[in-house]
């Protein structure tokens, strides 16, 4: 599997290895992020340097097990394992020691053996594990009522979902490949979907999350992802649970002003990553010596200074 | 020591800017606008038998009249600037005007003004149009320049045609429109004529179809031509014709809560079990001979 295939794809089992690969070239919502809302040095950095960012961070690391918790719940505990609180203090290092005590042999033995149980595993804190549990538990218990009183449980449609679908196109105007991995998709009911993990899924908070984080441009980019590649989807819902108990869901849909506010943003930035491209320059935030006013506040005491 | 050189004296002679007298000035002519205006207070019956004979002085005369615009996938039209003009000219003892006050991001925003004099009651209406294309990115300075005399003429037509009662110019507008649309009577030779006039303007049947939103000559009605005069107006203000006849492109918006439910009812429907055929009622065996119900043990 070849990021430089020009073909308009939907693909299901991409590995990470291959998804994640970061290239100057092949727009990735993410991508577009850092090179519209930071500059075009921010995005070169990023796409070279895949190393040196938090991406592997326990952030990450709980993010895929959340997703895991909530789409592949059967999959969650043979994928991820939690340290008992039990567990001895790990003397592994005192191996080789001359004349370790047994309470050291013993706390050796217990670590080679939890280890040899768990070859593979991913592990998590008991927080972490039970965090991660109880949000996926949330989502998939959520209930959704639609007109005719019909309801649908979180579960039953990412039940009914395939996940992590990748997709690869070229954009038509700008002649840019991009890429884009949607949680959940449903090709016959024309669905895309996101799962996030907030603070506060409420109305506002959440418009709020959506401008900050662009979650409309991503809305926007998948969109046309799955346009271009010949299944335009109905809807790409966003289901939202809450980080803390009693770990409240919520799900939210970008209205259409939103929606064209996103494509005017991607677009905005897949014509810049086009300059950049064409010219190879990857400036940063200035190329000249520009002039900056202050903000609005910055005045709010303009007057009580002179009294 | 060297003494700086003194500043010239004329520069010294240059009086400052009384900041005080333009409001002043403009006051006094307002005053004195006002004062003539009640001195020679208008005529409705006049104002409307005046401005009727002006719009319906010529057929070109009536179709300038007439604007055309999209909107929602359609075409509509209006009362254009020129009929604004003519009204405010005939209703007399009024001051008017457009500007562009602001430019704020991506949109210019100009200011309509309508004074009545002799009532003193005044109108102001903002217009606000976007100074990017459907790409975001922004105009030249030539467009946004453009942009801002359409949108200040706009906001100018808008004050008056609010300052100005509708009861007042309605009748005037519809007179208009007689003139330059024609009725159901004279329809079927005006929008021949009207597609000839576009032909020759290097428009083709199927693009003033595909504008109007018609399968066909047969479905254009009087708003269709109504449309077409402000289409028409459109070409004679030298906006390229294909930028009047581009078909709108369908919104980009494509998704909607809606989709989610739509799914749900469907996969609903597709996960409920089909219901058990109903077992036939079972017809009782009968004596071939007799039409009796035979007893349960020979069924």
């Amino acid at each position: 599997m070849s990021l430089d295939e020009h073909r308009n794809v939907i693909l299901h089992n991409v590995p990470e290895s291959v998804y994640y690969t970061r290239q100057l070239a092949v727009a990735s919502n993410s991508g577009l992020k850092i090179l519209d809302e930071q500059s075009p040095r921010h995005y070169q950095h990023w796409c070279e340097n895949p190393d040196n960012d938090d991406d592997a961070t326990a952030g990450l690391i709980f993010g895929k097990a959340f997703h895991c918790a909530t789409l592949e719940p059967d999959k969650f505990a043979t994928v991820y394992s939690v340290l008992p609180a039990d567990a001895p203090r790990d003397l592994r290092r005192y191996r080789n020691a001359k004349r370790p005590n047994s309470d050291t042999l013993a706390a050796i033995d217990w670590w080679d053996a939890w280890e040899a149980s768990n070859v593979g595993r991913i592990m998590l804190s008991a927080a972490s594990y039970d965090q991660a549990a109880y949000m996926g538990e949330s989502l998939r218990a959520y209930r959704m009522t639609f007109p005719g009183n019909v309801d649908l449980t979180g579960g039953e449609l990412f039940d009914s979902c395939e996940k992590e679908v990748t997709l690869f196109w070229t954009d038509e105007e700008t002649g840019i490949r991009c890429k884009a991995r949607a949680d959940i998709h449903n090709a016959e009911f024309r669905l895309g979907g996101d799962l996030k993990s907030v603070l506060d899924g409420s109305r506002e908070a959440f418009a709020r999350s959506i401008v900050r984080y662009r979650y409309h441009v991503q809305n926007a980019h998948y969109g046309d992802g799955y346009k271009t590649c010949g299944q335009p989807i109905s809807s790409f819902p966003f289901f939202c649970v809450e980080k803390t108990a009693p770990f409240v869901v919520a799900s939210w849909h970008v209205d259409a002003m939103a929606e064209e506010r996103g494509y005017a943003i991607r677009r905005r930035s897949l014509l810049k990553l086009k300059r950049c491209l064409e010219e190879d320059r990857w400036p940063g935030h200035t190329s000249t010596l520009e002039t900056l006013s202050l903000p609005a506040y910055a005045f709010y005491d303009a007057e009580e200074t002179n009294a | 020591m060297n003494r700086p050189a003194e500043p010239e004296l004329m520069e010294r002679e240059i009086p400052s800017a009384d900041i005080g007298t333009l409001p002043a000035i403009l006051r006094a002519e307002i005053d004195g606008q006002i004062a003539t205006a009640h001195a020679f207070p208008r005529s409705v019956v006049n104002f409307i038998k005046e401005s009727k004979t002006l719009v319906t002085l010529d057929v070109e005369m009536a179709e300038a009249c007439i604007y055309a615009l999209p909107r929602g996938g359609k075409t509509i039209a209006g009362p254009s600037v020129r009929f604004a003009e003519i009204i405010a000219n005939s209703f007399g003892n009024n001051r008017f005007g457009g500007r562009v006050v602001a430019e704020e991001g991506n949109f210019i925003v100009a200011q309509g003004v309508y004074h009545d004099l002799e009532k003193n009651s005044q109108c102001t209406f903002e217009v606000k149009r976007r100074i990017t294309d459907k790409y975001g990115k922004r105009y030249n300075d030539d467009m946004i320049g453009v942009t801002g005399n359409a949108a200040a003429s706009i906001a100018m037509r808008n004050a008056i045609l609010r300052g100005v009662p509708k009861a007042f110019w309605q009748s005037i507008y519809d007179a208009a429109r007689q003139v330059a649309v024609g009725d159901a009577s004279t329809l079927s030779a005006d929008r021949e004529r009207a597609l000839g006039w576009f032909l020759k303007a290097g428009i083709t049947n199927e693009q003033v179809f595909a504008k109007l939103g018609v399968k066909g000559i047969e479905d254009i009605g009087i708003a269709e031509m109504e449309a077409l005069v402000g289409l028409k107006n459109m070409l004679k203000d030298g906006i390229p014709g294909e930028v009047v006849f581009a078909v709108d492109e369908p919104p980009q918006a494509q998704t909607s809560a809606g989709g989610l439910a739509d799914a749900a009812v469907a996969m609903k429907n597709k996960k409920k079990p089909a219901e058990p055929a109903k077992e036939a009622a079972k017809e009782p065996q009968r004596d071939p001979d007799t039409g009796e119900v035979l007893p349960e043990e020979l069924q």
